[in-house]
């Protein structure tokens, strides 16, 4: 059974506003266009130095942004400055400095478990407090970003409210609401909140810190005896090494971790948590382990007890070889000759939609599922031929669609840079595309001298704005 | 273009087995009876492994089907009528009891089997029908069988739609010639003859979900290749040239080659290792003629009055026949010869039929070799086992194994407690020493050093490797059968352990 809800006044609401966002996703199968406009509503935080805060998926591939104080008519427009992926997090500024009247931040809190107050609103006019119990910190998975972010959870809310409300206890905020399943929200930690605000707009990686590493329970003693292991060690089995994160540079798979600086591991990974009790060890990263601080992990490797000093290091977006573009990160392509080539990104399968991991051409989905192993050559992105737009030049290619590029000219493709570089070098009279084993043909040939033409003609003809959109 | 559809985005395209019937027709009446004189009804009562749990079969079931007499004593059919038989019955017409029957040969590469009655007054009354040959495109053609199984033979007649390349849905994989009809087809009709005045043109095999009234059937060449393959008492295969080709469509591409105007001819993308090709071709020849045929951009000869895929020549080939091409390479004309071999492939890569699934348990530990029909067992499409299956030999041949080891499952035992959740674990090694075979496995664990203390088995695409206490395993082993109702700890096919 829930808390009541009950309806307030727009006016006893100041540390939090209401948002109505316009959105237009880019069509990653055509990736100068942009699909329909659609609308969402949730609420941002009032930070302390004039900004508001909210979650970076509501604010995703926005057009438009328009803020209302409660009890606001009309809105005013707010701009996105930043975001991050991996927290979810987005900080957006209002420029009209008569709007910051009536808003005030209302300081932070130390969250405990206990009962949390939420104001939420479904409209501009139509706020309403409701209560909660905080009872859990727990990690959760982001699938989005595939991280591990430990997460608070509230239960007993009598409503679904909507993303980016602030939990307050005592009149102070706590955390950010991500999102609700039945009557429980997870919500984003308040130390997690102010960490994004602190970092330096200047750094490109999240301000999520991270462990950097998978795991697992050891299955059974047989493992720890074969490693030269005490019967009686527990720990848990480090399986594969990030390229980032904090035991990214110092651990090895097979080592077997039992201490994280003073917190001792048990069987399931989990330490006693002074507040939250037995907790993952991945809810230190929220306070107790800080982005550059230095921490001793006590391990077993090669049947030797031993201690190794990493530093906490933060979470990096775009380490994977099939990696997920920030929530509304315009796709990048490159057309030439009619054959529009992209990096394969989680985006980009989930074009297919939400079964895209039943739906997508296999090898391309089989690049996602086994990225773990080591299966390519070390390379950075996987460089798709994705659609042929038919023209003369290309006759005999217009039926090829997402087959992976292996080298264009000679030159190993790596990412869609190195496609743009290579067509730079053609091989005398011709461009020479190459690609990869298994697909429909192996070799496609594309004039030099008539390329710059052809181009053109299709860029008409297929009413393509720009003809490539390459990062930075 | 491809030979063999290996990949599973194609099983889209994949035709339902099972075969036709319908609405009555305008048979000559001479016809339908020479006809009714050699036409039978089959009834198999078929039953198939569990392969998931290979020491397990399923229930058997009867399925119907059709045959018809090609010479005396031979009753010609397709191999999916009469695949994992148990007992095969034929229902000779007018006669009530049925007689016993027993595959003599079969091609499960191209749907057809050979069938033989022992007890001789079956074949009294009975007369072989004649073959014809290629039909022509929209001649009509009728067709017989006991569609759903029914007393009377049936017939139905449409005409001939197309004649082109496409997949046998029974082994899978292999491409052959076949002749699409409108005719209806229905299950029941499998095996039964399409005649043409009086002759046979075909064998009626397969029908397609997608497609209203299309039937499909086999054509005579394809039958009497098989008839002559097995002339020395053995079945060798529908031989495979082992190319991967493409177009030449494009005209920058013919120019980048160097071809001289007006020529036709494909591309070669891909040598199968171990393939007739292997040697011969090269990956860039343009392939211009076969065996005296001009191959035109699209990869199409003349063969007879047809305008089909080269392959077509190869496929009326036996195995260890010899295929001449006019090659282009190096800016010149070349000509090669190359001897036919099978396709080099073992048995997992099809379908499987009329063989058990081999398997080994030890302590629990369920080791099964990744196959066709294990891969479709599997309740959701599992990556690394469609990696391994469909991309390896494609993608890294030089990688591949004689066979795929896959630890399946556990079953749940003391001894291999907090392994009972794992599957499909592809095995690269055990105890350091790659796995080539399951029989290779059987013999590593059966010749273990005494000082052994772990089994260490470890898979590249798994970072946990599976060790557990030789001792114990092999202490519960028995009884771990024992539990689990099994009486054979294995069934291994290959003798040797490399």
């Amino acid at each position: 059974m829930g808390f009541a809800a009950t309806t307030v006044s727009a006016t006893e609401v100041q540390h939090a506003v209401f948002l109505r966002v316009y959105q237009q996703p880019y069509d990653w199968q055509m990736p100068w266009n942009r699909k329909p406009v659609r609308r969402q509503t949730g609420l941002a935080l009032v930070t302390p130095n004039q900004r508001l805060l909210t979650t970076a998926e509501l604010v995703a591939e926005h057009t438009l942004v328009e803020v209302y104080r409660p009890g606001d008519r009309y809105p005013s427009k707010a701009t996105v400055l930043r975001t991050d992926d991996a927290l979810n997090l987005a900080l957006l500024e209002v420029e009209d400095n008569a709007f910051w009247s009536g808003l005030e931040f209302p300081g932070w809190g130390k969250a405990q478990k206990g009962e949390v107050q939420v104001a939420t609103a479904k409209a501009p006019d139509r706020w309403e407090q409701q209560a909660g119990m905080l009872d859990e910190l727990k990690v959760g998975y982001r699938l989005r970003t595939e991280t591990w972010i430990p997460v608070l959870q509230v239960q007993d809310v009598k409503d679904s409210g909507p993303a980016g409300a602030p939990v307050l206890q005592e009149g102070r905020v706590i955390g950010l609401a991500l999102k609700q399943t039945d009557e429980t929200w997870s919500v984003l930690h308040a130390t997690h909140l102010q960490q994004f605000l602190e970092h330096p707009p200047s750094n490109p990686n999240s301000a999520l810190t991270h462990r950097g590493f998978l795991w697992t329970r050891v299955p059974q003693p047989s493992v720890t005896n074969h490693a030269g292991i005490p019967a009686a060690t527990v720990g848990i089995w480090i399986t594969r090494i990030l390229p980032f994160g904090t035991g990214s540079q110092v651990l090895r798979p097979g080592d077997l971790l039992t201490q994280l600086g003073a917190w001792t591991l048990n069987a399931d990974g989990q330490i006693k948590h002074p507040v939250w009790g037995s907790v993952l060890f991945d809810t230190l990263f929220l306070e107790e382990l800080t982005l550059g601080t230095a921490i001793e992990l006590r391990i077993w490797r090669n049947g030797r007890e031993q201690t190794v000093t990493a530093t906490v290091r933060p979470f990096e977006p775009n380490q994977a070889l099939v990696p997920s573009e920030p929530a509304g990160a315009a796709p990048h392509y490159l057309v030439q000759g009619g054959l529009l080539f992209q990096e394969l990104s989680l985006n980009y399968l989930r074009s297919w939609g939400s079964e895209w991991s039943k739906r997508a051409p296999l090898r391309l989905r089989l690049y996602k599922a086994l990225e773990h192993a080591a299966l390519e050559t070390p390379s950075q992105r996987v460089v798709l031929l994705t659609h042929v737009l038919p023209d003369a030049i290309n006759l005999g290619y217009q039926d090829l669609s997402h087959e992976v590029v292996e080298q264009i000219n000679g030159l190993d493709v790596s990412g869609l840079e190195a496609v743009h570089k290579a067509f730079q070098q053609p091989q005398g009279k011709y461009h020479v595309i190459r690609l990869r084993p298994g697909a429909d043909r192996r070799r496609l040939i594309l004039p030099a001298r008539a390329l710059e033409s052809a181009n053109r003609r299709i860029q008409e003809t297929f009413r393509i704005p720009q003809l490539q959109r390459l990062g930075s | 273009m491809r030979r063999f559809e290996r990949f599973p985005m194609r099983l889209a395209l994949l035709l339902s087995l099972f075969i036709i019937a319908a609405s009555p027709l305008h048979a000559a009446p001479r016809e339908r009876q020479t006809v009714e004189q050699a036409v039978v009804r089959l009834t198999n009562y078929q039953q198939s492994p569990n392969w998931n749990a290979p020491w397990r079969m399923k229930p058997p079931q009867p399925s119907t089907g059709t045959g018809f007499l090609v010479e005396p004593g031979l009753i010609l059919t397709s191999a999916h009528v009469v695949s994992d038989s148990r007992m095969l019955l034929v229902h000779k017409p007018s006669v009530p009891e049925p007689f016993i029957a027993k595959v003599m040969a079969v091609a499960h590469d191209s749907d057809l089997a050979l069938l033989q009655v022992e007890d001789p007054s079956f074949y009294e009354g009975l007369t072989p029908l004649p073959f014809g040959g290629l039909p022509v495109l929209q001649s009509r053609v009728q067709a017989y069988g006991y569609p759903l199984g029914g007393e009377e033979l049936s017939h139905t007649a449409g005409v001939v739609s197309r004649i082109e390349f496409g997949t046998y849905v029974h082994p899978g994989v292999d491409s052959h010639l076949l002749i699409q009809t409108d005719t209806a087809i229905n299950p029941g009709n499998s095996g039964g003859p399409v005649v043409q005045e009086g002759k046979v043109v075909g064998v009626a095999f397969q029908s397609n979900l997608k497609l209203n009234d299309v039937g499909y059937f086999i054509p005579v060449p394809l039958i009497q290749r098989f008839l002559r393959d097995l002339e020395d008492g053995s079945y060798d295969g529908v031989p495979e040239i082992g190319i991967q080709t493409s177009t030449l469509l494009n005209r920058n591409e013919r120019a980048f080659l160097g071809l001289p105007e007006g020529a036709g001819g494909v591309h070669v993308d891909r040598i199968l290792s171990r393939s007739s090709a292997a040697g011969v071709l090269q990956a860039d020849d343009v392939l211009l003629e076969i065996e005296g045929l001009p191959i035109d951009l699209a990869g199409m000869v003349h063969h007879q009055a047809l305008l089909v895929d080269f392959y077509i020549v190869a496929e009326g080939r036996q195995v260890g026949e010899t295929l001449s091409f006019v090659i282009w390479r190096d800016h010149q004309r070349q000509t090669v010869a190359l001897t036919l071999k099978p396709p080099p492939f073992g048995h997992e890569v099809r379908n499987s039929y009329d063989r058990l699934p081999e398997y080994l348990i030890h302590g629990g530990l369920v080791f099964v070799a990744l196959t066709r029909n294990y891969l479709q067992a599997q309740e959701q499409l599992h990556p690394v086992l469609a990696y391994e299956h469909w991309y390896r030999e494609i993608e890294q041949p030089n990688t591949r194994r004689k066979q795929r080891v896959v630890l399946a499952r556990v079953l749940p035992a003391s001894s291999n407690s907090g392994y009972t959740e794992l599957r499909n674990f592809v095995l690269d090694q055990f105890n350091n020493t790659p796995v080539q075979s399951l029989a290779h496995l059987d013999s590593l664990l059966r010749s273990l050093p005494s000082e052994t203390e772990h089994l260490v088995f470890t898979s590249h695409w798994n970072p946990v490797p599976v060790i557990l206490n030789r001792h114990e395993i092999a202490s519960e082993h028995d009884a771990i059968l024992r539990t689990y109702g099994i009486t054979e700890t294995k069934r291994l096919h290959r003798k040797t352990g490399l």
